[in-house]
């Protein structure tokens, strides 16, 4: 917010803010400290509002004022400054009657500068969400987080609770540091049982951070005490949801997870913590147990103390030994919150901002040129303005306040557009936002951030199509414009060089736009067509944990499984079903009997547990020796794995993997490959290739499990025979997901869906604008050139010699601007390159293609006026002339 | 300008006024006067940055205040705050507007015959 305010100072006369603006911020930020964000927005923006004006007025006019003492300038200045004040207004009043009195013009013009603008405010609402929004706790500008990162094995994860122990005890750069961990947690004793987001943090967090409670209290130290009752913190919207708003509902019980806990208070407003699963939350206090801090993974965030830099507190955290977990030696690092987004997103997002701001010059450059081509037909105006003793001056801020009137009007259609595109935003689903525990943009709104975003746009667009085009039709030849029969006055060789400026800028802009949404398209195709290693025609999982309370023994949860899993083959939409394991996390790379070294790159491999026929239901190929069988799980001492080509393509190559031994560290058993299957892109269609992927046989006896299971029909429309399966084994057994195999791969390339769609859209719309720009100018000039062309064919010229004429003078410009945006992109590709799939940055097809396809919308847009022209009657022209 | 300047010559804006008020007892930078303003009206008037500096800006213009250079209170010296002080001509017009806002005071009471309530601002 005093991002925005520090801009918005900038609006302020210049000796104003010179003087004051250090000031106006101080006391703007400690108002923010004092009142709420709401409040505040309204109490800046409003002071903005209205001193804004005033202090123009006063910058303007240095007599004004009630108790002016006498200035020492000379007087004449005085006066005609005072009359320059009364003139803008004038200014202003004479702007909207033209407005008014050229509805077309006005109308053409607003819808241009309102979808630049617009698209702009939509997508800065975007960014402020996910990138700028502070944290919702106090103190959120010093706010990072702590993260491990394993150089050798190239991952960065959360912490888990012994690093959190470490800093506590040794790091001295936060005041504050506090952990918490988000789970999945089943709440029972509502309306209906629902799956919920659990945070449970270290009993300090709300107290420190200021999460306050609406009602009741929030969890206080006391609570960590190790004997003092189990108690929760509703977030409002559950609090609705679950328990019908219940106004007694401190001080009830409710279930967690079979655990009984007392509502203690209920959170203001559902805000989602970072990391946590998305949706509104109970709030329960962690508690440890010694020996097992090392598997409890936690995410921790600190707040610096006043004074301590980033750069202090990782000097600092890197002299912390942090113990070594899974194998890993681990780093400590401290990252801001925005550098827990992944860097495409971020750069994705930047991108699309860069986007659209090329989408508002465009729509600039259109308007700039709209508006000296209705200057062309004002010549005679602005000349008798000219000629009874207007200064050049006068006539600029004539022109400046038209457009200004013009991109104030454009900014309140913008406001509604952008609102309008936030919404079909939300509906487009990106994902990757679950840092903000946001899987989706639908509950983005505009916000006052948003709406001084688009004001600021809409004055700076003013600023810049009034300068563009006031300057030039301000010097109009008064003598020219006047004489007799001249209808223009205004089309001279300057002009009209101008005019083909802009257009070229138009196009060179609207090139690279269509170049780069060109490589994005192409790119998003190729993801398409990665071949994921198995079949998801009418597949599914069904994942399911089963509680420990209920389910102690191993027999009893292996028994479980084995009746769903008859149950579902039973039924008759079920073609083939299997048991196996989710797929883990990374772990370490394999060791290999009889070789160490593991060769160079990262080593990634991660561990999944299957029963026998899972490589049929998944229709995944097993190109050597043979998946697992029903013997092999028979035979309880056989230490056999299946791994996939890339595992094998690293060690033996993939013909000779077959017989080999490895394990996956010290303490294990060597496992004898007796399979290699194809690539499973288990983490999404963009996953790494190399990833090494080792299978085991499953085990019954576990406590969750996902059942894979392939349909005879579409996945997700028996998704509730499903459940009603699981329901009559266990009706208090939620199930924690049934996803089709389809939209589980969807999503993974949805974030890429969004940037590719977004900027198709941006790039159509730089193209429309700029074709647009470039008839116009045709036009135009088809129109200051009738005189001419009918001569020319009076004379005999034929139809076809003027429309090469014609083409020719309009195409001119459209070349240029090509060749320009060709030179540019080649600096540009490279912010994209970042965010390809399999396509070069330099990709010939799409380079080529993108140039040809401006040229010939281009050429289209000059056809029409020149085909106009070709179709004049020389006789008529003349003798309108 | 024709106005004749003084005493009650004319009433002030509302922002001088408040300015001219939170300066009356000590000199203050211009956060102070906002704080001032909000403290003695529980917060029912607090003059945004623009507002204010404008305002002061204004204020200074006419002589009403003066900018000086030394901070009051040794513990909140700022070297980069600008403390203002109320001038003679400030004094006058303060006293000047409060008697012009008693007298309206007045005449409001008996035209709604209001009991007398406190002073209001």
């Amino acid at each position: 917010m005093t991002r925005l305010f520090r801009l918005l100072m900038w609006l302020y006369p210049p000796g104003f803010r010179r003087r004051f603006h250090r000031e106006m911020l101080d006391l703007l930020a400690t108002r923010a400290h004092q009142r709420p964000p709401s409040d505040l927005w309204r109490y800046a923006l409003s002071d903005f509002f209205r001193s804004l004006p005033l202090a123009w007025h006063d910058a303007l006019r240095p007599t004004g004022g009630r108790h002016q003492r006498p200035t020492h300038g000379p007087s004449g200045k005085r006066h005609a400054a005072s009359a320059d004040a009364l003139g803008i207004v004038r200014d202003i009043a004479f702007a909207f009657r033209g407005v008014i009195r050229g509805p077309a013009f006005t109308a053409l013009a607003v819808l241009i500068l309102a979808l630049g603008i617009g698209v702009n405010g939509t997508i800065f609402t975007v960014i402020h969400h996910v990138l700028l929004e502070p944290l919702p706790i106090d103190g959120a500008d010093r706010a990072v987080y702590l993260m491990r990162h394993s150089e050798r094995f190239d991952v960065r994860t959360s912490p888990n609770y012994a690093m959190f122990s470490a800093f506590s005890e040794r790091a001295v750069s936060y005041d504050a540091l506090e952990a918490y961990q988000s789970s999945e947690g089943r709440l029972t004793g509502g309306i209906e049982p629902l799956i919920v987001s659990r945070v449970a943090t270290t009993p300090a967090f709300m107290a420190t951070f200021g999460i306050r409670p609406t009602s009741g209290r929030a969890l206080n130290p006391s609570d960590g005490d190790p004997d003092s009752p189990l108690v929760a913190v509703l977030d409002e919207t559950l609090w609705r949801r679950a328990f019908g708003a219940d106004p007694n509902i401190v001080g009830r019980t409710i279930t967690l997870n079979d655990s009984a806990f007392t509502v203690v208070g209920i959170r203001d407003g559902d805000f989602p913590l970072p990391f946590s699963t998305s949706g509104a939350h109970v709030w329960t206090v962690l508690r440890t147990t010694p020996g097992e801090e090392d598997d409890l993974g936690v995410d921790v965030i600190a707040r610096l103390k006043r004074g301590t830099t980033l750069t202090q507190a990782q000097a600092e955290a890197a002299l912390i030994h942090i113990p070594e977990s899974q194998g890993m030696d681990w780093e400590s690092q401290v990252v801001r919150p925005q550098g827990m987004l992944s860097v495409e997103l971020r750069t994705g997002l930047w991108v699309l901002f860069g986007a659209v701001g090329f989408v508002l010059l465009i729509a600039c450059a259109n308007v700039a040129n709209m508006i000296l081509a209705r200057g062309i037909g004002r010549g005679q105006e602005i000349a008798v303005r000219s000629a009874l003793g207007a200064s050049r001056g006068r006539i600029v801020r004539l022109l400046m306040a038209e457009s200004l009137v013009l991109c104030v009007l454009g900014g309140g259609v913008a406001t509604l557009l952008a609102h309008w595109g936030l919404r079909v935003i939300g509906t487009l689903g990106p994902s990757g936002f679950g840092y903000r525990g946001l899987n989706h943009l639908g509950s983005v709104g505009l916000d006052g951030a948003s709406l001084g975003f688009i004001l600021a746009a809409s004055l700076l667009t003013g600023l810049l199509t009034g300068l563009v085009s006031a300057f030039r039709l301000s010097r109009v030849n008064v003598g020219d414009a006047l004489r007799v029969g001249s209808r223009y006055g205004l089309g001279g060789a300057d002009q009209r060089l101008l005019r083909h400026t802009l257009v070229s800028v138009e196009v060179a802009l609207a090139l690279t736009l269509l170049l780069g949404a060109g490589l994005m398209v192409k790119s998003f195709n190729q993801l398409q067509r990665v071949d994921p290693g198995f079949d998801p025609a009418n597949m599914g999982l069904v994942r399911i944990r089963l509680p420990e309370q209920h389910y102690p023994a191993g027999a009893q949860q292996a028994q479980f499984f084995e009746q769903l899993l008859q149950a579902v083959r039973r039924l008759p939409v079920v073609e083939s079903a299997v048991l196996a394991s989710g797929l883990s996390a990374d772990v370490g790379g394999p060791l290999v009997e009889g070789n160490e070294d593991a060769g160079p790159g990262p080593l990634l491999t991660s561990v999944m547990w299957i029963s026998p026929s899972y490589f049929d239901v998944l229709r995944t190929r097993v190109v050597r020796g043979r998946g697992f069988t029903v013997e092999d799980q028979r035979d309880a001492t056989s230490q056999v794995a299946v791994v996939n080509e890339a595992l094998a393509r690293r060690f033996w190559g993939r013909d000779n993997a077959v017989g080999k031994r490895f394990r996956l560290n010290e303490r294990q058993d060597w496992l004898t490959v007796v399979g290699v299957a194809q690539d499973v892109k288990a983490f999404g269609l963009d996953d790494d290739p190399d990833r090494m992927q080792v299978y085991y046989l499953r085990r019954p006896e576990t406590s969750s499990a996902n059942l894979a299971i392939r349909a005879t029909t579409d996945f997700s429309s028996i998704i509730p025979m499903l459940k009603e399966q699981v329901a009559l084994i266990d009706p208090n057994l939620p199930v924690r997901q049934a996803v089709a195999m389809d939209d589980e791969l969807a999503d993974t390339i949805v974030q890429e869906k969004f940037t590719t769609a977004l900027f198709t859209v941006f790039a159509a719309l730089a193209i429309v604008l700029a074709v647009a720009g470039v008839y116009a100018v045709v036009s135009v000039a088809v129109t200051l050139r009738l005189r001419e062309l009918g001569i020319r064919l009076a004379l005999g010229a034929e139809s076809r010699n003027i429309m090469s004429v014609v083409l020719k003078q309009g195409m001119r410009p459209v070349a240029l601007g090509v060749a320009v945006g060709l030179a540019a992109s080649v600096w540009l590709h490279r912010t994209v390159e970042g965010l390809l799939f399999n396509v070069s940055g330099t990709d010939p097809v799409v380079w080529v293609a993108s140039a040809a396809a401006l040229i010939l919308v281009g050429a289209a847009a000059c056809y029409v006026p020149a085909r106009r022209a070709m179709r004049l009657d020389p006789v008529e022209t003349l003798r309108a002339e | 300008m024709a106005t004749t300047r003084g005493a009650g010559a004319k009433p002030v804006t509302s922002s001088t006024f408040y300015i001219l008020l939170a300066l009356a007892d000590q000199d203050r930078h211009g956060l102070g006067i906002a704080d001032e303003i909000a403290r003695r009206t529980d917060m029912a008037i607090d003059l945004g940055p623009g507002t204010l500096y404008h305002a002061i800006k204004k204020t200074l213009a006419a002589g009403l205040i003066r900018e000086t250079p030394h901070p009051p209170d040794p513990n909140d010296d700022d070297p980069r705050r600008r403390y203002y002080t109320i001038s003679a001509a400030g004094r006058r017009t303060l006293e000047a507007e409060t008697r012009r806002l008693a007298r309206l005071l007045d005449v409001a009471e008996e035209k709604l015959a209001v009991p007398t309530a406190r002073p209001a601002r």
